[in-house]
Formats: C-alpha cells, structure tokens, sequence
C-alpha cells in the first residue's frame, strides 16, 4: 500500500510538471510585450509598492519570461519548489497571502454545499432505484438530467431575480451587509455571513445533485440486481433490512470513492458561482486574476488545481482499496 | 411505455397464416422467428424510451428553429431597427458670435501662422484696452497691424518693419558674439576689430563685462551654446535711423503706448518693445491688408442660396469701404428656390438619426457655428438652374433691426443680411427661412431685454409623416403647418429653438410587438432573429469542438490501443497530462488573451472551438483505447488477423464500427456539456463577441441587476433555450446508450 502510494505520488508530481509546462507555455505566449506593458501600468498604480523595473526583475527572477521557453519554465519551477509564487499583480500582495486569506470563504462554501448534496443526492438515488422505472424513478431521472443540464449562470439570475430583486430577502451581491455588518456581534457577523451564503449553497448544490444521484441509482440497481440480494430475499430477510443493511453497504463502497475523492477539491473554490454572488473566495480571486492576465496569481491556482486534481484521483484510488477489500491495488 | 410481446405477435400471426394455408409450422422453421438487423433492434430500444424521444423531438425542434428559422424571419442579426417618434427636439442652435473668422483678401501676401493665429486673442485684448489698432511683430520679423475698420471687422495687414528711431532706457543689444569662431555679429553698425578683440579678451565662460571706449558693455549667454549677446549700457538718447524727425517726434512717440499707432506729419507710425524699457518706432508706409476679420455671418433672403467668395470679399470690404461692391451671385433665385424646394430641405430632414433620443447628445453648436460662414450648408446644393453672374450690391445697416447689415440688389431689393447672432437647424446646414431667423432673432433680443430664459413662438416649418419624411401637395410643393416652437437659453450666448418633429431612432429595448415578437435589444437588434442566430453559433460550435475532439481522440485513442507498448504508454501519460488540466481557468485565460490581442470575432470564434476541442479529447481517446483493447483480444480479431486481412481493413471495417456505439454515446452527451460551456464562456463575455449572437452574451447582456426584472422577457427564454437543448442532448445520449446495450450499467 505505502509502496503504491509512494509510486503514485512520484507519478503525479511528473504529470504535474508537465502540466504546468502546459500552462507556462499558455502564459508565455501571452500577446506580444504583454509584460511590459503590465509592468508599467502596475507601476503607475494607485497603492504600487515598486517601479516598473522593479516589477519586471521580479517577474523575470521567478517566472523566466526573458528567457526561452524551457529554461524559463525550469526558472518558474524552481521558484515554486521552494513555494516561492511572487507577488500577484491583481491583489499587489503575495500570491500565497491571497490564498490564505480567501481559501477559508471557499471551504466554507464547498464543505456546506457537499453535506446538503449527499443528504438529499444519495437518499433520492436509493429510492430511484428500489421503484425502477416507476413514477419516482422518472422524477429523479428527469430531476437529475434538469441539473445537470442547468446553466449555472443562468440559475444564479433566476435565483437573483427571485429571492434578491424580487421577494429582497437577499443582497444581489456581496458576502456582509455593508450597512449594518460593523455594528453586529460575532455571532450576527456570522449570522449575515451566513445569510449571504445561502444563494450560492443552493446554486452548486442544484448543479452538482445530479450527477452525484445518478450514481447512487446506477449502483443501487446493480447491487440490488445482484446474487446475495436474491438469496437475502429468498431466505425471508424483511426488505427493509435488505435494503439498509445489504444493499445499501455494498453501494457506499464507489459512493465513498467518489466523494472521498472529491475531499480535495473542497479547496478549489467555485469560480462562476463566487464570482456572481460576489463571495470573497479563491474562485472569485483567481477569475478576477486570470481576466486581467495576472500570470503570478494564474500559475499558482492553476498549479493549486492540478495539484488537487492529482491528489483526488489518488485517493479515490486509495480508499477504493481501503472499503473493498476485494479490490487489490498492484 | 408501450410493450408487446415478440412471442404474442409471432403466435397470432402464425394462427392467422395456419387459418389461411391450414399448414403445420415446424419448430425449426426460420419464419417462426423474426430477425431484426442490429441497427433495427436500436432504433426499437430507442423508440421506446419517452425521455429520448422528448430529447430527439426537441432537438429537431431546436435545429428547424435555429437553422431554418432565420430563412423565414425578416431580420438579421446585427441589423439595427430603427423606429420613428415624434418629439421635442433642438430644431436649431442660435449662437451669438464671439469669434472672428478670417477671410483671405490677398492671397499672394505669405504670412507667418503664428501671427495670424493669435488674431482672435489679439482682437479681444483690444476691445479690453479700447484700443482701436494694434501693431506687433510677427516671427518672421515682419509687421502686422490689426485695424477696426467698423463694428465686427477688422483687417490683418502686413509689412516689411522700417525703424525709425529707438529710445528706451534698458541695455541695448549690440551684437553676438560667437565664443567658438571668436566672431562678433553685430545688430547695426560695425564696431571693428577692436571692439571684437575687446570681447575676446573679456568673454570668460559665464558672461561679465568689459569697458571699451568709455562704454560698459556685458555679456548674457545667448540661444546658441558658447555665443553671448552683448549689451551696452542703456542709452538714453534718442536715436534715429534716418531722418531726424526733431523734439516733437520724440515727444509724440514717448508718449504713444507700445502697440499703438500715431501720426506725425502726415505719416503713420508705430512704437513697438522688441526688449523691456527699449523701444523702437516704425513707420507704417507699405502696410498691405491680406486678412479680413469678422463676427458677421451671412444669411441669404433666399434659403440655402449658395454665395461666391468675391460676394463674400465684396461685401465685407464694403462694410467699411465705400458701402456698395459688384461680385458675382445668383440673381434668378426664383429656378433655384424650386430646386431646393425639391431636394435640399428634404434630403438634409431625412437623413438625421438620432442615436440617443434623451437630448443629452444633441450636436453641440459649437461644431457648427465656429466653422467659416463658407461651409455652412450651402456648399451641399448644386442647384442646376442657378448661374452666377456679375451684380452690384450696397451694404447698409438694417433699418428695422439693430446690429444687422442687409445687402441688396441695385433695385433696393434685401439679397442677404450679415450679423452676428446665427441661427443654423439643428443638422449644422443653413436650410432655415430668414423670416423664421427674424422670428428668432427678435425673440432673443426680446429675452435679452427681459432676461427671460425661455419664450414660445409659432412658425410654420414643412410638415412631417410618421417616418420623419416632408409631405408634398399634389403638384409637388410641400407642405407646411403652423408648429408650436420654444427658443431657450443655453448658455450666456447661445439658445436653442425646440419643436416637436418626428425623428429616427435605433429602436432600443422595445417590448414585444407584432413586428417583433420579443422586442429589441440594447442595440437596437431584434431579440428573435438573435435568438435563432445565437442558437446557430451555439449547436455550431458544439458540433465542431465535438467533431474535433473525437477525430483526436479517436486517432489518439486508437493509435494506443492497437499498437500498445510504448506508442500505448506515451498516448496514455498525454492523456492524463490533459485530463488534469483544468477546463473554465484554461478557457477564461484564452478568452482573456483573446481580448488583449483584439481578436477578431469570426478568428475567435475559430480559436475558441479550436481551444475547446483540444482540451476535450482526452476523455474519448481513452474511451477508443479501452474498447479496442478488449475488442483486440476477441475471437473475431484473431479471425480477422488469421484470414490476413490488412491493418487498415482491421482496424476500420472491424474494430472502428465495434467502437462506435459508445463513441456515439459519448459524444452526443459531449454536445450538451460543450454547448453549456459555450454559454457560460460568452456570459462571462470571454466566448463569443458581439456583433455575433450566442445565447451566453443574449443573457449577459440583460441580466444586470438593474435591467434583469425588466428584461425577465428576454433572458427567461434564452436561458430555457440552453437549459432544454443540453437536456435534450443529454436525453438522447442516454436512450442511445440504454439502446445499444440494455445491459450496461448506466
């Protein structure tokens, strides 16, 4: 096993590289003297805290872009060994300081949005696949397609228009309610935090139930049409206990998979949502960053992601060994 | 759903047959059993599934509507709808002159720029000294002199300098010297070699003095490096450079301010201050008048009537010369009145658009007013009846109106008037009648006295249709009708006169009509017709990026899967490189690459499915990859290898078609994602760019929060569009998916 992990891990950190040379190469190819020019406009900023030199040595010691491709890209990769990310031209502070200081409003997103996605994904998927082709079968059939198929964007308007321009029981944007937020206590600060959340908790919750329900049903039906299931049935055990305790065990083990899988990727921020609704988080950071061509800020979320994506296929693999006992990692 | 049963249908069509032809069906008999061909047996897996034929019936739906639809709607989309509205408009800008414009009088007098461009400052600065002429040197060294020859004009004339004498008590200026060539260049008069020698010895560096015949003289660095000017001491003498005028010349000229001019015996002269306390005085014998300056415009009794420059010369010159001049002139305006009748006036009504109907971006009346009375207008009618010929004309001030000269014919009949308050229609062109500029004009001469910001009038001015078009009689005279008009005050010196009159606007944010059933858009563009184009671009560009990623990754996918071995690893490790790739940053980056470098819309648009397939292929490379290696191992593939058929052969005819099914599958699911991608990149405006339509940037445009309530209309629809046609997508991909293999897990 620790072998296993051991050979992974080297194997993603290779594919990591070459990933984030993917990425260099991307911003390397950034319209022609696009750094200077940034440069000099961040020096003639409001608040700059170096000239336009100053600016350029610095991105030239970390990212190479003065040099050629390669030895740049090994320039940036050895600069981001030692977790060295520069200053980012958007935020004007350390990229890591803006990832510390916004990753929190994030977690804090995801973590809510993945409780209320298996509590409600995974109870439909089970009762979808016990009345196959029924009427609730359908429903969550159609339900889940509907999510998947929902624009994000365009439920964030109807849910603006609905619950912030209409019924104002909302802010159209914004984390805190800038009039009052000063004068509340902690708990009525996290309380307005809290209210602010609530729009963007339904958005990625609709968009991400559906698939998570399909696959509940999908491996619901297949253990259900399973041998032990039948021999479970035939010796009397009451359906109740047949379902919950035999079926119902046996589908957690891909269910646990995915979702500890998706561990990881509870740090990842969701850029359209966070960007929509306002919230102060890494999402809304890094879109903000990579419209205005901020490249220190970009790399570091970009090689942030990947980083995360690789870890998540990882453990899924992991834990897929650890709850199957059948299953062998070699 | 409906269901039968194969063995039902085949046992009743059996008894039907038994009852006709009474024959015993064997059990092995072939016709007992009815065989469907593959392709048979999907369709009738798929017709069963409602969702999928909901699916495929909303997508034919989708595709007739997006594809076809634009043949059959009227309009296109980028065309601009324009409406026609009557309202209260700036029907023309009245201005009182404050500036003088420049007529040419000799053409062949070259003078320097900067000395005529300062005519204006210079015209101004008099009135406030109440000078009445003003004499300074020009850069090229030559005299200019500017007169009030009667009320609003002024001449420019010009002159080679001529001193006449020089008194003052400042240093004067001797020469320069040149410390490099050790060369003296003297002012006026040669004080010799020693004198240079004097300097030369003197000059140290950074200025000093020396003496040299009882005289003081001092160095000053000059214009050029290393030369120095020299002075000597300030000489109170007054001394002349030719004739000596006497004590009571150089009284008169002390006494006359720098600028002015004076009379001496006859003769003109002039006191200018080339340096402080110095002063020259030239005469003014030679001066030659090349410019004439003045606030009048012309206005012609006839409207529109187009004036020759020697009219123009003729009459100004005439202002204050001897009051009557001949210039060539249209004298049988009655022909050219017909032609305006017909073109002019119609022509310059129509053609205005209004882009923005609040009235904040009226043409400001500045443009119009400040350009030479020349240009205004007339220059635009080339009426054909018109000829000049030669005429005389008087000059003399208005006897009913103060301020106001009139021009008329030798038989006492008013041709045009000059003054300085213009009144031009709102377009900038001098299309108004003079008795409605009388109107006017009495109108704000009247507010004036009374301080009165605003006052009502009525005139007649052509009638209007309801496309803003003039309306003609039968016998093609056009129509007038009585129109209530405002004059109101602007600034300190300019009004505007406001009527109601119908005008061209770009038809923005209309609500739904019959003429267009989901009303207009911010530009103006008709929200269906977009619509339709938005969803062409969308299903467009979901076919191609899906095209394009199953053509990669089947030739990825099937490269590693029928070679293996190292060809099959390299495939493979490039597969996960792009799987971890992250998809929306990847695409916002381009997006925003894309607009720093001004892409075009149509090459973006190409970069964006080109983008976008790239980073899709991965996915269905490894889908080929896995399908053929299990196809490789089965039994028919060693078949097909043993009968030596070749490699292209196995691959295409055997292995291909095997793949099919869930390459089908997979990307018709993929057209949905693509296209829910699409949307959101050109919401996010970093997709698709206007002028082109996508459903994306249709939502994006109306769902600010300000407009997004009052746009529900249009972007409700436009989002459920997308919504239904990636669900459709979805539907299809998964009845196909159920069809080609009931077993599979789904």
């Amino acid at each position: 096993m620790l072998k296993y992990s051991l050979k992974r891990l080297l194997y993603s950190a290779i594919i990591l590289i070459f990933v984030m040379f993917i990425i260099y190469t991307l911003m390397y190819v950034m319209p022609g003297n696009y750094v200077q020019t940034k440069a000099m406009e961040l020096a003639t900023k409001p608040g700059a805290t170096k000239s336009a030199d100053e600016w350029l040595e610095d991105l030239n010691r970390q990212y190479g872009m003065d040099q050629g491709l390669i030895k740049g890209y090994f320039t940036w990769l050895k600069s981001a060994v030692h977790l060295d990310f520069g200053d980012s031209w958007k935020w004007n502070k350390a990229c890591t300081q803006v990832f510390s200081e916004r990753i929190w409003y994030s977690f804090a997103l995801n973590v809510v949005t993945m409780f209320l996605e298996i509590l409600i994904a995974i109870p439909l998927g089970i009762h979808a696949a016990r009345n196959q082709y029924g009427f609730s079968d359908y429903f969550a059939t159609v339900f889940s397609m509907v999510c998947i198929s929902m624009p994000s964007f365009f439920l964030i308007t109807v849910l603006k228009l609905v619950f912030a321009v209409k019924l104002k029981w909302v802010d159209l944007t914004g984390m805190i309610d800038p009039r009052i937020h000063d004068s509340l206590s902690d708990f009525g600060k996290f309380l307005d935090i809290a209210k602010h959340y609530v729009l963007p908790v339904i958005t990625i919750t609709v968009i991400s139930i559906g698939s998570l329900m399909r696959y509940t049903r999908t491996n619901m039906l297949e253990v259900l049409s399973s041998d032990y299931i039948r021999t479970a049935r035939a010796k009397g055990v009451p359906e109740r206990k047949v379902i919950y305790s035999h079926a119902f065990r046996n589908t957690l083990i891909p269910l646990i998979t995915i979702l500890g899988g998706s561990l990881v990727s509870l740090f990842s921020g969701a850029i359209i949502t966070e960007q929509l609704f306002g919230l102060t988080g890494i999402g809304q950071a890094s879109y903000q960053s990579m419209v205005v061509g901020d490249i220190p800020f970009t790399m570091f979320y970009l090689m942030f992601i990947s980083i995360l994506t690789l870890l998540g296929n990882l453990l899924a693999d992991l834990l897929y060994a650890a709850a199957d006992p059948r299953v062998r990692l070699s | 759903m409906a269901s039968y049963n194969l063995n039902e249908i085949l046992k009743k069509r059996a008894a039907l047959k038994n009852k006709d032809e009474k024959k015993e069906m064997d059990l092995g008999d072939t016709a007992r059993v009815k065989v469907l061909s593959p392709m048979r047996q999907v369709m009738k897996r798929f017709m069963r599934n409602r969702l999928a034929i909901f699916g495929t019936v909303t997508l034919i739906i989708m595709f007739a509507f997006a594809f076809l639809g634009p043949l059959f709607y009227a309009y296109g989309q980028d065309e601009v709808i324009y409406k026609y509205d009557s309202m209260i408009a700036p029907y023309a800008f009245v201005q009182q002159r404050t500036e003088y414009t420049g007529y040419t009088l000799n053409p062949e007098i070259k003078y320097n720029r900067s000395a005529v461009a300062k005519t204006n400052s210079n015209i101004n600065s008099m009135v406030r000294a109440g000078q009445t002429s003003m004499v300074f040197q020009g850069q090229d060294g030559k005299l200019y002199v500017l007169n009030n020859e009667a009320e609003s004009t002024y001449t420019l004339s010009q002159g080679e300098p001529a001193k006449a004498a020089a008194f003052g008590s400042g240093p004067v200026k001797v020469g320069l010297y040149d410390g490099v060539k050790k060369t003296v260049k003297y002012e006026h008069e040669d004080l010799g070699e020693a004198f240079r020698q004097a300097a030369q010895d003197n000059c140290k560096g950074k200025g000093g003095s020396f003496e040299f015949e009882g005289k003081t003289y001092s160095f000053k660095p000059g214009s050029a490096k290393k030369t120095f000017d020299i002075f000597a001491e300030a000489d109170e003498s007054f001394r002349y450079y030719g004739e000596n005028l006497g004590t009571a010349f150089e009284t008169a000229a002390q006494a006359a301010k720098v600028g002015e001019i004076f009379e001496f015996n006859g003769r003109k002269y002039a006191v200018l201050s080339p340096e402080k306390d110095n002063y020259e005085v030239h005469t003014l014998d030679g001066i030659e008048p090349f410019m004439v300056y003045t606030q009048y415009a012309f206005d012609t009794c006839v409207t529109s009537l187009p004036l020759s420059d020697s009219f123009k010369l003729g009459a100004l010159t005439a202002i204050y010369g001897e009051g009557s001049f001949e210039a060539e002139a249209i004298v049988n305006t009655e022909a050219f009145q017909k032609e305006l009748a017909d073109k002019a006036i119609a022509a310059q009504q129509n053609t205005h658009v209004d882009v923005n109907p609040v009235g904040e971006d009226e043409p400001a009346p500045e443009a119009q007013d400040t350009e030479a009375p020349a240009e205004t207008g007339e220059g635009e009618v080339s009426p054909e009846g018109a000829v000049f010929v030669n005429a005389r004309f008087t000059v003399a001030p208005s006897a009913e109106r103060a301020g106001v000269l009139v021009i008329s014919t030798e038989d006492g009949t008013p041709y045009a008037e000059l003054n300085t308050l213009v009144a031009r229609r709102s377009n900038g062109n001098d299309t108004m009648d003079l008795d409605l500029k009388h109107a006017v004009r009495d109108h704000i001469m009247h507010m004036l006295e009374t301080n009165a910001q605003s006052e009502n009038l009525t005139y007649q001015i052509p009638r209007q249709d309801d496309k803003g078009r003039n309306v003609y009689d039968e016998e093609g005279k056009l129509l007038y009708e009585e129109s209530e008009m405002t004059v109101a005050r602007r600034t300190a010196n300019e009004f505007v006169v406001n009527a109601e009159q119908t005008r061209q606007f770009i038809d923005k944010y209309a609500s739904p009509s019959s003429a267009h059933v989901m009303g207009t858009d911010g530009d103006g563009f008709d929200v269906l017709a977009r619509i339709m184009y938005g969803g062409r671009i969308s299903l467009m560009v979901g076919f191609v990026v899906v095209f394009l990623e199953c053509f990669l990754g089947i030739i990825m996918g099937g490269l590693a899967g029928f070679f293996g071995g190292w060809v099959d690893n390299l495939v493979m490790r490039l597969v996960d490189i792009f799987y971890c790739l992250p998809f929306m940053p990847i695409m916002i980056i381009v997006g925003a690459m894309m607009d720093a470098s001004r892409m075009d819309v149509y090459i973006r648009l190409f970069v964006l499915m080109a983008a976008m397939g790239i980073m899709g292929w991965a996915g269905i490379a490894r889908l080929v990859r896995g399908q053929i290696l299990s196809l490789r191992e089965q039994e028919f593939m060693t078949a097909a290898e043993a009968t030596g058929l070749p490699t292209t052969r196995r691959i295409f005819r055997h292995l291909v078609p095997n793949v099919m099914p869930q390459l089908i599958v997979s990307a018709t699911m993929g057209l949905g994602s693509t296209i829910l991608s699409e949307s959101t990149l050109s919401f996010l405006g970093l997709g698709v760019k206007h002028p082109m339509a996508t459903w994306g940037s249709m939502i994006n445009s109306v769902a600010s929060a300000a407009a997004m309530e009052q746009y529900a209309y249009i972007w409700i629809p436009v989002g459920l569009l997308i919504c239904f046609t990636v669900i459709a997508f979805n539907f299809v991909g998964d009845g196909l998916r159920d069809a080609f293999d009931p077993k599979a897990k789904r």
